[in-house]
């Protein structure tokens, strides 16, 4: 996973998720998570290299998206994944700004 | 090999061998004629297991070979196959190719795909036939893509399930991703699911390692909640979870498909374990019948069991042992010259004897399992052998639960293999010569174990034919292995079956009959510290019995005392102990010291001289003489006292020192001195040679 968005940089930032996440990844990907999460600009997670993707990684995904939405914030979900899309609706989360519950 | 995952590897594949022995003694249980519905459940659930926990390894032969079983037998669960005896046979077969591929993946050796293939395509022929009925003719394989044919049957009532599932933080850190429990419950029917993402914290607080959500779902399936329960095995301990049936769906009409290929599972990452799980076994979940009730907690329906590695037991053992040591040292101290100060601790350390052999037993009995292990491979062989071979035979086993060390258990399992299939083969008549005989065609093998003081015996026999003694003694005499002109006892012609070689048929089978089993088997008894007797009458049958210690971590021994040392003698070798008198013993040319005994002329082993005990010479006639047996004959060991019996502790020369000829082991003694375990066939092969020199 890489971002290419500075922490207090104005212009948007982008996280690019890797071929396969799981929870082994999931400590770094939370702190990569966190220092995007205040970020003014639009945060773009970049899903199209996704083929394997773990509960513990969607979790962290969808409190991030969460928690920007209620702080008034965007995330932009870019690519295709058929991996990704399956992994989330067999969790039944959804991504992309739909009805985000309070915390 | 991913090595966070191996771990469990061995946990899958230790279930996986123990739940095929269920599916299979499940499948020799079923009756054609009137099949038990819970027995077809059962093996059904074996399948579904096993394909889950492969799935969940990535072992995709074994997914895909235990698919197409599970396929064969949902038509045979909800009665759209009925039971045959070619379906019970051809699924026995797939027993026996499914747990060659589980010991392939297992040892990462090659998979015998021919085998899985064949096998495949005839249960998948099997499920194919069916569903093409009543048309007729070769129906395609099942899961190969074809059109769905419309055929109406009456269906089943389908079944609306309400099932919350709420894993406890800690679940994914063990290994357990829903995501593969939730495409498996999709493969069950219908499924509408929602996610429960009130617990999820922020961000910053979030544990990136645990799991906040909650799943509801509703799942429209013929399937009984069993196969509910099953998805969420290896949930167990992990979650507190509730499956509660709601109203039945109206019964229509339902379409029947062939079954297709199960739908991909969703892409995901290979799932890491940080934390090693604690050991588990799968178990249903907790009930939740018409009413809704609280989520229960899932618990193991033997909760008050739990797996323990085997090293654990033999350090306990071993502690044991020590402790055993430390008391005999500490009673010998007791016996000492000050009666007053001394009774107390007398009477505390009897009471530590009572504790230390109370605490010995129950440890003794942790190592101990039923001798049901050994016997569960036994229907399956008999009924295999039979149907081979044309005869009709019942197997009846009893003292099943009659329990022997997890060792003496394993080593044991050969020996009764090869005594049943000789009874089948060679004791158990063709059923007309039986009929002929005035017997019943069916004959009958019997295998039945009890406990006897301090040992275990087990029967193997059979109402067959008998050993035909003439025969035996007749090919004895043409081998030269016995003298033209000896009289022997029945029991003596009988014991000529355990010589190495020794076979009286012409034309050996290859189930038997090479005359290379009955020394080995005698041998593997005697290894084990048994014996194994014969009773056999000719045209009623034979009865091997089998006496076998039920530990092999002490033994009962006879201490002598040679010099300044001591050894111990282990009781079952000894036949007599006597003193010798002048005249008794005789110098044999090409035999050396000789003694006679009960007819025979006995080779003398002197004790002091084996183990180089610096001592002056004594006089035969100022020792003892302990006539002794091995698998190669007696001896007579010169000692020079007996000191006593006792039980002792049996600690392993090779693994502390090295190994000894003529030694088996090692114990200590009260005194806190070591004594030497003579092993006595070594000592008989030592006469042996010296003679020979």
């Amino acid at each position: 996973m890489t971002s290419d968005g500075h922490p207090g940089s104005a212009a948007a930032a982008t996280m690019r998720l890797g071929r396969n996440t799981s929870i082994r990844e999931a400590a770094a990907i939370k702190q990569e998570l966190l220092t995007l999460l205040d970020h003014p600009e639009t945060v773009t997670v970049v899903m199209s290299d996704v083929e394997g993707i773990d509960t513990a990684v969607l979790q962290l995904l969808y409190a991030f998206e969460r928690d920007r939405t209620h702080a008034g914030r965007v995330v932009a979900w870019h690519g295709a994944s058929a991996g990704f899309d399956a992994a989330a609706a067999t969790l039944g989360l959804v991504f992309g700004a739909r009805s985000i519950e309070q915390p | 090999m991913n090595p966070e995952m191996s771990q469990f590897h061995e946990a899958f594949f230790e279930e996986a061998f123990e739940s095929l022995g269920a599916m299979e003694a499940a499948l020799l249980q079923l009756d054609p004629g009137a099949p038990n519905a819970e027995a077809i459940n059962s093996v059904f659930r074996v399948a579904h297991s096993i394909k889950g926990g492969s799935g969940m390894f990535g072992f995709t032969d074994v997914t895909s070979f235990t698919h197409t079983q599970e396929t064969l037998l949902d038509e045979l669960r909800t009665g759209r196959m009925p039971v045959t005896s070619g379906t019970v046979d051809l699924l026995l077969k797939s027993t026996d190719v499914l747990r060659g591929m589980l010991k392939a993946t297992q040892h990462s050796t090659p998979i015998d795909q021919q085998s899985v293939a064949d096998l495949q395509f005839d249960l998948e022929q099997l499920v194919a036939q069916r569903a093409s009925q009543p048309a007729g003719g070769i129906g395609t394989p099942a899961l190969a893509a074809v059109a769905p044919t419309r055929t109406v049957v009456a269906p089943p009532p389908g079944k609306r399930w309400q099932i919350e599932f709420k894993p406890y933080p800690s679940l994914l850190v063990r290994g357990n991703d829903p995501m593969r429990m939730f495409a498996e419950l999709a493969e069950l029917g219908d499924v509408e699911r929602q996610v429960d993402t009130r617990a999820l914290p922020p961000l910053v607080e979030l544990d990136p390692e645990c799991c906040y959500l909650v799943w509801t779902f509703t799942l429209t399936t013929e399937l009984q909640i069993d196969a509910i329960r099953s998805v969420f095995d290896w949930a167990q301990g992990d979650c507190d979870l509730s499956i509660v049936e709601q109203a039945s769906a109206a019964p229509d009409p339902l379409l029947v498909e062939p079954v297709m290929a199960p739908p991909p599972a969703p892409a995901q990452a290979p799932a890491t374990a940080t934390a090693t799980a604690a050991e588990r076994k799968p178990a249903p979940v907790s009930r939740s019948d018409q009413a809704p009730e609280p989520a229960a907690k899932v618990t193991s329906p033997d909760s008050n069991s739990i797996r323990v590695g085997i090293e654990k037991i033999d350090e306990l053992m071993n502690t044991v042992g020590e402790m055993v040591i430390t008391q005999s040292m500490l009673m010998q101290f007791a016996h000492g010259s000050e009666p007053l100060r001394m009774d107390l601790l007398r009477n505390g350390l009897v009471q530590l004897e009572r504790n230390v052999r109370e605490l010995q037993e129950s440890v003794m009995r942790v190592r101990m399992l039923p001798i049901s292990f050994a016997f569960s491979r036994f229907p399956r062989l008999v009924r295999d052998l039979a149907q081979r071979l044309d005869k009709k035979i019942e197997l009846r086993m009893t003292g099943e639960q009659t329990e022997l060390d997890k060792t003496v258990l394993e080593k044991i399992g050969d020996p009764l293999v090869h005594l049943v299939r000789n009874s089948i083969d060679h004791g158990i008549e063709a059923p007309e010569v039986r009929l002929a005989a005035g017997k019943p065609a069916t004959g009958t093998v019997f295998l039945n174990a009890f406990h006897r003081g301090g040992a275990i015996v087990i029967e193997v026999g059979d109402d067959g034919a008998g050993l035909k003694l003439e025969r035996i003694l007749s090919k004895a005499r043409a081998k030269g292995l016995v003298g033209a002109n000896d009289v022997l006892t029945d029991a003596e012609v009988a014991d000529l079956i355990f010589l190495p070689g020794f076979t009286t048929h012409d034309q050996p089978t290859d189930l038997s009959g090479r005359g290379v089993g009955m020394d080995v088997v005698r041998r593997n008894v005697k290894d084990l510290g048994g014996t194994i007797d014969l009773r056999t009458e000719t045209g009623s049958g034979s009865r091997f019995i089998i006496t076998l210690p039920l530990t092999l971590a002490i033994v009962d021994g006879q201490t002598v005392g040679v010099g300044d040392e001591i050894y111990i003698v282990p009781l079952l070798a000894i036949i007599e102990s006597l003193q010798m008198k002048s005249g008794m013993v005789s110098r044999l040319v090409g035999r050396g010291e000789v003694f006679s005994f009960r007819g025979d002329y006995i080779p003398l082993l002197r004790l002091r001289q084996v183990f180089g005990v610096p001592s002056p010479p004594r006089e035969l006639t100022q020792g003892i003489v302990m006539v002794v047996e091995g698998d190669d004959g007696k001896v007579g060991l010169v000692v020079d006292e007996l000191l006593g019996q006792q039980q002792v502790v049996i600690k392993s020369l090779e693994s502390n020192y090295r190994r000894v000829n003529g030694v088996s082991g090692a114990t200590i003694l009260g005194a806190g001195s070591v004594a030497l375990i003579l092993d006595i066939p070594g000592l008989v092969r030592v006469a042996a040679e010296q003679i020979a020199a």
